[in-house]
């Protein structure tokens, strides 16, 4: 057991470092403060000029912007990680090399994922941290405690709906754009910035199969002090999650064998 | 044939091939915008506001981030791209003005973005049956070009720093979604603390934009707005384009000093 905690947390470190290991203080700065700031803010400001026009107070607009946003940057972290992990070791010309150890797969995917989750948890608070001291969002004492809870869990079970999609690194040469649409298309489905309920049906049945809808609304309880249905939603989270991950290594696996397959695994 | 003319053609059509090699950038110039415009009108649903009140910005917002996307994606990395690819050294050697090769090519991902505009409008016109009529199509399409140009001539500046230090990755990563607020993309600029409009004025983005919008809503031939937001464009890309002169001889000097060229 301890081995094996050791080697999760070990090739995290690692995975980390070689992703950023260029990466200087303010740079980190910039990209972990400035771009989720900025990307909050643009909600913040299209609730209060749509509020303004209707002559409503903004505010619970903006509370529902700034929870939704909080928990959706961390989808930098469970949906770019898994995939650019992939996409960096073909890069580097260490694909091979990985492939061909008896490393267990999901194991070394679980370890992978280590630090980024620490780092989705770190992108969470700190936009939580912009709505409460620039945005007027208030969370009691108990509230913030439980989205402790949920930020863990909803990052967790977001790294299976990435790891879903890192078998496309596999196969394709620029996962930037698969990356970029994904980012996109769950700022849609997953209530980011309005309630899931105002989509057609059959698009919610999509949104609920991400794990992070359910993130969101246990987020949005947390704030509001409703605190009961919180552990069912967030049962609903790791129960989609552990699913999407299960399915994620399997879909791995398949991707792989087609890259070994059509003899793409290293070259284009 | 001017030299120029075809070092620009050239990088024109190398970047329309490279883009072609690689169907899924296609893929995401159409679905990531449309993406965006969604989510922004649900926002606009769900606090109640009347589609006529953000119908334009939504549309031209939502389809110019496509157009910045691909400026930022392709045009800002070109020059660097060349040194990656260890093409620099060449085209530093080649007798081709490598500015206006690179200007092509950021020219032709800003024409390529075109289609995150064109789908953002069929989308928001015949599915989410948005009010939106172009009044003055003439001058449209001439707000259109004004914007492509100036902001490829924006990503001429940027490709130039990117070659400064490889940090500018990073800047451009915050810049993507700088401009979305300090542009007004999405909302109009007098939403912004008057402190920070002056930072909106000063980008040619912001012009260009309510020229769009204006030839959309109104009968630019006559509006006063229309014309002092083209003089704006004009002006700024102006600066921009000298500014990105200066950054690329001071870095095609420094290269050559310190022999970097291909150092990164």
């Amino acid at each position: 057991m301890m081995r094996t905690l050791k080697f999760v947390f070990r090739t995290g470190i690692f995975t980390y470092r070689a992703l950023f290991t260029w990466i200087n203080p303010p740079d980190f700065v910039v990209v972990k403060l400035g771009v989720p700031f900025f990307l909050v803010l643009t909600f913040v400001l299209i609730s209060d000029y749509g509020a303004a026009l209707t002559g409503q107070d903004a505010q619970s607009y903006i509370n529902f912007v700034v929870v939704g946003n909080a928990l959706y940057v961390s989808t930098f972290n469970t949906l770019m990680g898994p995939m650019f992990f992939v996409f960096n070791e073909r890069r580097e010309g260490t694909l091979e090399l990985l492939f061909s150890t008896p490393v267990n797969r999901p194991l070394l995917n679980i370890a992978k994922s280590a630090i980024h989750i620490g780092d989705g948890i770190f992108g969470i608070f700190i936009v939580l941290l912009y709505g409460v001291t620039l945005f007027g969002l208030r969370m009691s004492v108990l509230g913030s405690l439980y989205m402790i809870v949920i930020a863990f869990l909803s990052v967790i079970s977001m790294m299976g709906f990435g790891l879903l999609f890192s078998g496309l690194a596999l196969y394709y040469r620029q996962p930037h754009p698969i990356v970029s649409m994904m980012l996109s298309a769950t700022m849609f489905f997953c209530g980011v910035t309005f309630p899931v309920g105002m989509l057609p049906q059959s698009l919610q049945y999509i949104s609920k199969a991400i794990p992070l809808t359910h993130g969101i609304e246990a987020a949005r309880l947390a704030v509001i002090e409703e605190f009961s249905p919180i552990p069912m939603l967030l049962a609903r989270e790791l129960i989609v999650g552990a699913l999407l991950f299960c399915l994620g290594s399997f879909v791995l696996g398949y991707f792989e064998h087609l890259a070994k397959k059509s003899g793409k695994l290293v070259f284009f | 044939m001017n030299p120029y003319w075809i070092s620009l053609r050239r990088g024109f059509i190398s970047q329309l091939q490279h883009e072609r090699a690689d169907i899924l950038w296609g893929i995401h110039a159409f679905v990531e915008p449309v993406f965006v415009a969604f989510v922004v009108i649900m926002l606009y649903r769900f606090v109640g506001t009347s589609s006529q009140d953000y119908a334009t910005y939504v549309v031209f917002g939502s389809g110019f981030i496509g157009v910045w996307a691909m400026v930022l994606s392709f045009g800002g990395k070109s020059i660097f791209q060349e040194r990656m690819q260890g093409t620099l050294e060449l085209m530093f050697l080649t007798p081709v003005s490598l500015f206006t090769f690179s200007f092509g090519k950021i020219l032709s991902s800003a024409a390529t973005g075109l289609v995150s505009v064109a789908a953002v409008l069929a989308v928001g016109k015949f599915v989410l049956r948005l009010p939106i009529h172009i009044e003055s199509p003439g001058l449209f399409l001439v707000s259109l070009v004004m914007t492509i140009v100036t902001l490829s001539v924006f990503g001429l500046v940027l490709a130039s720093a990117y070659m400064l230090t490889r940090r500018v990755a990073y800047f451009m990563n915050l810049m993507q979604y700088m401009i979305y607020v300090l542009g007004g993309l999405l909302f109009p600029i007098s939403v912004l603390p008057f402190w920070v409009r002056p930072i909106s004025y000063s980008l040619s983005l912001t012009w260009a934009l309510d020229a769009v919008r204006v030839s959309v809503s109104q009968n630019a031939w006559e509006s006063s707005v229309f014309w002092m937001d083209a003089a704006m464009v004009t002006f700024l890309t102006a600066v921009y384009f000298v500014v990105a002169v200066v950054l690329y001889r001071y870095i095609r000097k420094i290269a050559v000093r310190d022999g970097k060229l291909s150092v990164y």
